[in-house]
């Protein structure tokens, strides 16, 4: 049975500044050397090139097999000038959670979007 | 890794680029800042060497996307990626063409894209006056600018 995760976020939305915090769940468990989450923000266009120019690490969030049921919260700030998602015509600019569950052979990933809005406006 | 290209059309476009800015001597724009946030206003600063009142001059606020593609015809010349230019965001509006100096104020969209240069995609933001020609190209003089989210 293969690894599963879901990643939780306590808000819809977030701005430059603010602290982003959440919860990975593990739905089905798994043979797992450790967990670890990151904050990437993401560029790509709409012929599938792809760049990740920040990445945020958000710590190791437990070492060891993973069993279903267990969750482990995290926290990563946001910088307090990250830019914030955007979509044109043929790109797309957002942030994303990455939970990874480093193993033997390929990794397991799940990753969750996180709207990123502009700070409120300053006079 | 293989280089990018630059499209045929998107060359093409740079290329009429830099010949409507010669037709353009005479005039010249300043924004009043180099940075401005989205949702906020712009002054631009306008001077025309030889004013023409009946001649239409506008003023406008231009960002261009810049981004790649797969395009497999290139494979031939070592690579397979494509840089192509298009208009994400363009607003002109009318300036006094009689005038030889005036102060134009322009509104940046609050939604629209920020100034941003990544590794496949970028938004690049300019100010722009241009006046039509009888014959060929507009005369189009721009400034680049930098738009904050």
């Amino acid at each position: 049975m293969s690894l599963r995760l879901e990643i939780q976020l306590d808000e819809e939305r977030y701005a430059a500044g603010e602290v982003v915090h959440g919860t990975v769940l593990v739905l089905e468990g798994g043979g797992s050397r450790s967990l670890e989450v990151s904050l990437n923000y993401r560029e790509q266009t709409g012929d599938d090139y792809e760049d990740t120019p920040v990445t945020l690490p958000g710590g190791h969030l437990h070492t060891g097999d993973l069993t279903a049921g267990a969750s482990y919260q995290f926290e990563i700030p946001l910088p307090d000038d990250a830019l914030p998602n955007f979509k044109s015509k043929h790109g797309d600019l957002w942030w994303e959670v990455d939970a990874r569950s480093d193993e033997r052979g390929r990794d397991t990933h799940e990753r969750q979007g996180v709207e990123v809005v502009s700070r409120p406006s300053r006079p | 890794m293989l280089g990018r290209r630059i499209s045929f059309e998107t060359l093409a476009k740079r290329g009429l680029g830099l010949v409507r800015r010669g037709a353009a001597r005479g005039i010249d724009i300043a924004p009043a800042v180099e940075e401005v946030r989205r949702g906020k206003q712009l002054e631009v600063a306008v001077t025309v060497d030889s004013p023409e009142a009946g001649r239409p001059l506008e003023i406008g606020l231009v960002c261009t996307e810049t981004y790649t593609v797969f395009s497999p015809q290139l494979r031939a010349r070592g690579s397979t990626e494509a840089v192509e230019d298009d208009v994400a965001y363009e607003r002109w509006i009318p300036a006094d063409s009689s005038q030889s100096e005036q102060v134009v104020t322009l509104d940046v969209p609050p939604d629209g894209p920020f100034s941003y240069d990544g590794e496949y995609l970028k938004f690049r933001w300019r100010v722009a006056a241009r006046r039509p020609r009888d014959r060929g190209l507009d005369a189009v003089r721009s400034r680049e600018i930098r738009v904050l989210p």
